[in-house]
């Protein structure tokens, strides 16, 4: 048994990818492996800006032999009466380099055939390893590859070192121009380091010695906690995010931090400007105020490298991030100049998609879209007045001169100058929280108007998209589309109303393209279940079972405010055995309803002749009117206890009347009884989706 | 180090690299990559290596000489190399400490950043390259241009020379540095840098550069149909130019804009194909 161990060694992998290419690498290996009866105890994958690395424990030395069955010719014809061996069976045994002993007789499908048990032998481990190798690196899928040598391989950065030992013995193989061996490099610090590793066993400790830091969570750690060390020295904490730090710990094959001041005196810069020059062209970590959550005036460098002479480090950072600041003040002070109309105007000279026009255009449709949605839900004046306000406005910052500078602060640049130009504290944060939610369980528009800002946004730029025909899928969605559409859904959750008009707002969204929209009718259609995904994707984010999901996304689209409040008390009451019993009988009233094609409501008390039937009635219009009005308050919990109260009538009800009863004027009163049922189990949910005996997990 | 000095430490490194050490080409140019030395010299199979420096005019980056690290016109220190050397990476970082940087008290990080430009159907993939944060160089893998994926690519290294010549003499304003013990940068640039902004931004006549632009093209076209080359491909960078005033002037509509790209972009592929279709023919080098 000897360890394994294969480096790629390359220039710098974008850091963003490298933790999924370390994941690519270490699957890919372990795939190809699976191919063979190689034993090994253990993998492991670690990866850096500038390596890739699989390591596997205890190989043996040989893949383990084993045997196969081969199928030969049928008995009659391989050996006769008296045990004479025939031309086939001699054929056989030769083909396959089988011997006499190796051979049995079976039956199959009741005629006997030759079998022959056939010798395996096991691979060398190095040919494996060597397969393996190549077919990990073959196998791996970038967003953007790139080629740099003569055989135009593909990878995602250039590969100038392949280490590869097995124990102590170099695995030959040539990849992408570069043959392997035994050595690696360390950091670099004044020139190229080289290092040769004589056996696996020395690898982790000497890249050790010579400043790598080759696990990504150590990285990560050692960042972490300097971070918060040096932020505390200064009476603050550093400011950042997951994923912001997952892709400063792969910048630095040994990051070292530290602290840095702004010396800004006592310049009035907005603080984003500052957070965003740190974070975004410096990949520093800004520091807050504990309690005020303020900026104050020192940030966090990562130096790729020891702490050795790190104050000549500081000073270029430090009056990096000066020079940055002050340029983005000097555009800060010019847009101040600016008034908020020449803003809008300008919009018509910014191309929002090329089908449907400028941003100015866009705009336009988003105060349309705003009045309609202020009338449909019966806004005030004054909030009518805000959400047009800031549809009107939200769009100016995208030609202000701070923003042509520093994209990422598109609307909270808004807000900032909104505050300039006048407007009210409503309009100016509505403005900065309309790209909100970034992502899944980022945070969402707090203040009212911002909700609505977003969702009108989102709806008309998902319109626009579809219109103009844009893909999306999957792998590939270019114009984020998907992420869109999940803001719509977890903002129409934020907005605790039991119904929105969605389908009216994308219907109204659609005619605001005038002429463009009239030849895509469908285009509404595939809206809208765009939508319902993106719904059951979120729910599923958010811990619903899916099953749960799909049965409320049945309701109507405008019902998905509610949409997580009742998955959530169906996942309550998994383990009540009365929901599966109110699942049954759902299904029940669904099929015979829908085999029957009837769908009447209209029920003839005259023609209620059983007792359960008149009982069924009482309870359904005893029900009916509670249900409802617990489904306006959106008390999900007492709808659920109602049904729950309901469905033994219905029992009855089935077990003791023909619901097909052959006089057609009793069938079809029992018909329109049912139709009363199903609709009030499915102003809840399609209980027919739910899944039980554990078959959903 | 004075900014003459920098710049003949990195000719003479390049030199030593096996590079052909190249005066600008003399035309209005918005960026290295536009230069005949590289863009004509990217394409096809044949061997390249040059190292020159090009003063590149970005209108829209003028600010009048009033901005301490905004220009009109830059210099940019470029070299191109097809094939690769392998080692590419580290013979870029060992160029800095030809430049008197001991790197070892320093940092030098390669953070990914990837280019087109849409004018040259051109697209490359690598990094910025930061100094102690501040960036000093694009490094790029050139992967298309004119459309054509370029086998083999070529390695583009551009140094911004103002940026990399404030960080050695600890200054910061570029109008600051020193060109030579004697004369500022101010002194060569700051009038020439007001005048060319006064003329962008306050002085040009729109219609005349639209005028122009249209001679221009024409002419160009015509020539590149004839597959005479250079005197058709100047003419590109002449339309180049006049683009990048009008754009600085507000001059030019989104729809306009896509136009002219399309425009300038058709000159650029003509020129692509004569680049091609005479390495089939000639079997000399391609310098």
């Amino acid at each position: 048994m000897r360890d394994f161990l294969c480096e790629i060694y390359t220039e710098e992998i974008p850091a963003k990818i490298v933790n999924d290419a370390t994941t690519q690498f270490k699957n890919n290996f372990k795939e190809k492996l699976k191919n063979f009866r190689l034993h090994y105890s253990e993998i492991q994958g670690f990866g850096s800006s500038k390596r890739l690395v699989v390591f596997l424990k205890d190989v043996s030395e040989k893949e383990e032999d084993a045997f196969i069955e081969i199928k030969g010719p049928p008995l009659k014809i391989s050996i006769d009466d008296s045990g004479g061996k025939l031309p086939p069976y001699s054929k056989f045994l030769e083909s396959n380099e089988l011997n006499e002993e190796d051979v049995s007789i079976k039956e199959v499908k009741g005629a006997k055939y030759i079998f022959g048990k056939k010798l395996l032998k096991g691979k060398e481990a190095k040919e494996i390893l060597k397969e393996a190798t190549l077919y990990a690196l073959k196998e791996m899928h970038f967003p953007k590859s790139m080629r740099w040598e003569e055989n135009n391989v593909e990878f995602i950065r250039p590969i100038r070192n392949i280490l590869i030992l097995f124990g102590n013995e170099v695995i030959d193989l040539t990849y992408a121009g570069v043959k392997s061996n035994n050595l690696t490099f360390g950091l670099f610090i004044d020139s190229p380091v080289q290092i040769k590793i004589n056996s696996v066993n020395e690898y982790f400790p000497k890249i050790k010695e010579n400043y790598i830091i080759i696990s990504f969570g150590d990285r990560k750690k050692t960042i972490e906690q300097r971070s918060a060390s040096l932020a505390s020295s200064v009476k603050g904490i550093p400011d950042y995010n997951e994923e912001f730090l997952e892709e400063v710990a792969n910048m630095n094959e040994y990051p070292t931090p530290f602290l840095c001041s702004l010396k800004l005196k006592d310049m009035k810069i907005p603080d984003c400007i500052v957070a965003s020059v740190i974070k975004d062209q410096l990949k520093s970590f800004p520091i807050i105020d504990a309690r005020s959550k303020k900026l104050i005036p020192y940030f966090i460098s990562v130096r790729d490298g020891t702490s050795d002479f790190i104050e000549i480090v500081r000073e270029g950072y430090q009056r990096v991030a000066r020079a940055r600041i002050l340029d983005g003040n000097f555009f800060f002070e010019e847009d101040k100049k600016i008034p908020s109309e020449n803003f809008v105007e300008k919009l018509s000279e910014v191309i929002f998609l090329k089908e449907v026009g400028t941003v100015k255009d866009k705009t336009d449709r988003l105060v349309k879209i705003a009045e309609f949605l202020s009338s449909e839900l019966n806004f005030s004046n004054e909030k009518r007045e805000n959400l047009k306000r800031a549809c009107y406005l939200s769009k100016a910052d995208l030609v202000s001169n701070v923003v042509r500078e520093f994209p990422d602060l598109q609307g909270t640049m808004g807000g900032v100058y909104s505050k300039l130009w006048g407007e009210n504290n409503e309009v100016s944060v509505a403005i900065s929280e309309q790209y909100l939610p970034h992502f899944t369980d980022d945070s969402l528009p707090g203040s009212s108007t911002g909700k609505f800002l977003s969702l009108i946004d989102k709806i008309d730029t998902l319109a626009a998209s579809f219109i103009s025909g844009i893909e999306y899928s999957s792998s590939k969605d270019p114009f984020g589309l998907r992420r869109l559409g999940s803001g719509v859904v977890q903002i129409a959750f934020s907005t605790g109303l039991d119904r929105l008009p969605i389908e009216k707002l994308i219907d109204f969204s659609m005619d605001t393209f005038g002429n463009k929209a009239k030849k895509e009718e469908n285009k509404k259609g595939e809206i809208i279940s765009f939508i319902k995904d993106r719904t059951s994707a979120v729910l599923k984010e958010k811990g619903i079972r899916y099953d749960i999901a799909n049965a409320v996304s049945c309701l109507h689209i405008d019902f998905i405010p509610t949409f997580l409040m009742r998955s959530e008390v169906i996942m309550a009451h998994l383990k009540d055995e009365k929901l599966e019993v109110i699942s049954t009988t759902y299904k029940r009233i669904k099929n015979i309803i829908e085999k029957a094609k009837f769908n009447e409501i209209k029920v003839d008390e005259k023609l209620l002749f059983e007792k359960a039937e008149n009982e069924l009635y009482k309870v359904i219009c005893e029900s009916k009117g509670k249900i409802d009005e617990f489904i306006d308050s959106k008390d999900y919990e007492a709808v659920l206890s109602m049904l729950y109260i309901v469905e033994p009538a219905v029992r009855t009800f089935f077990d003791s009347v023909l619901v097909m009863d052959e006089d057609e004027s009793f069938r079809y009163n029992r018909l329109s009884l049912l139709s009363n049922l199903r609709i009030i189990f499915e102003s809840f949910a399609d209980f027919s989706q739910l899944v039980f005996d554990n078959k959903a997990i | 180090m004075d900014f003459q000095e920098v710049v003949s430490k990195l000719e003479n490194y390049w030199k030593k690299q096996g590079c052909v050490i190249l005066p600008p080409f003399d035309e209005q140019i918005g960026a290295g990559t536009l230069s005949p030395y590289t863009f004509l010299k990217v394409l096809g199979k044949k061997p390249w290596a040059a190292a020159y420096v090009q003063p590149s005019r970005r209108p829209a980056d003028g600010r009048y000489g009033e901005n301490p690290n905004r220009l009109y016109l830059h210099h940019q220190f470029q070299v191109i190399i097809k094939p690769p050397p392998i080692d590419i990476k580290d013979l870029y970082i060992l160029s800095l400490k030809s430049l008197g940087l001991k790197l070892a008290k320093h940092e030098t990080k390669f953070i990914e950043d990837n280019w087109e430009t849409a004018i040259l159907g051109a697209q490359g993939v690598g990094w910025e390259v930061r100094l102690d944060g501040l960036e000093i160089t694009q490094f790029t893998y050139f992967q298309l241009a004119a459309g054509y994926d370029l086998k083999p690519v070529s390695v583009e290294i551009t140094y911004g020379l103002e940026r990399l010549v404030l960080f050695l003499q600890d200054k910061e304003s570029v109008y600051d540095i020193n060109w030579n013990e004697k004369v500022t940068y101010s002194d060569l640039r700051l009038d020439m840098e007001r005048e060319e902004c006064v003329y962008a931004f306050d002085e040009s006549e729109p219609s005349k550069l639209f005028e122009l632009f249209n001679i221009f093209e024409s002419e160009g076209l015509r020539i590149l149909e004839k597959g005479i080359l250079m005197p058709g491909y100047q003419y590109l960078l002449k339309c180049s130019h006049i683009f990048n005033l009008l754009d600085s002037r507000g001059a030019i509509s989104i729809t306009e804009r896509v136009n002219f790209i399309s425009r300038m972009r058709k000159m650029a592929s003509m020129a692509a194909k004569i680049v091609l279709e005479r390495e089939g023919k000639d079997e000399r080098l391609s310098v």
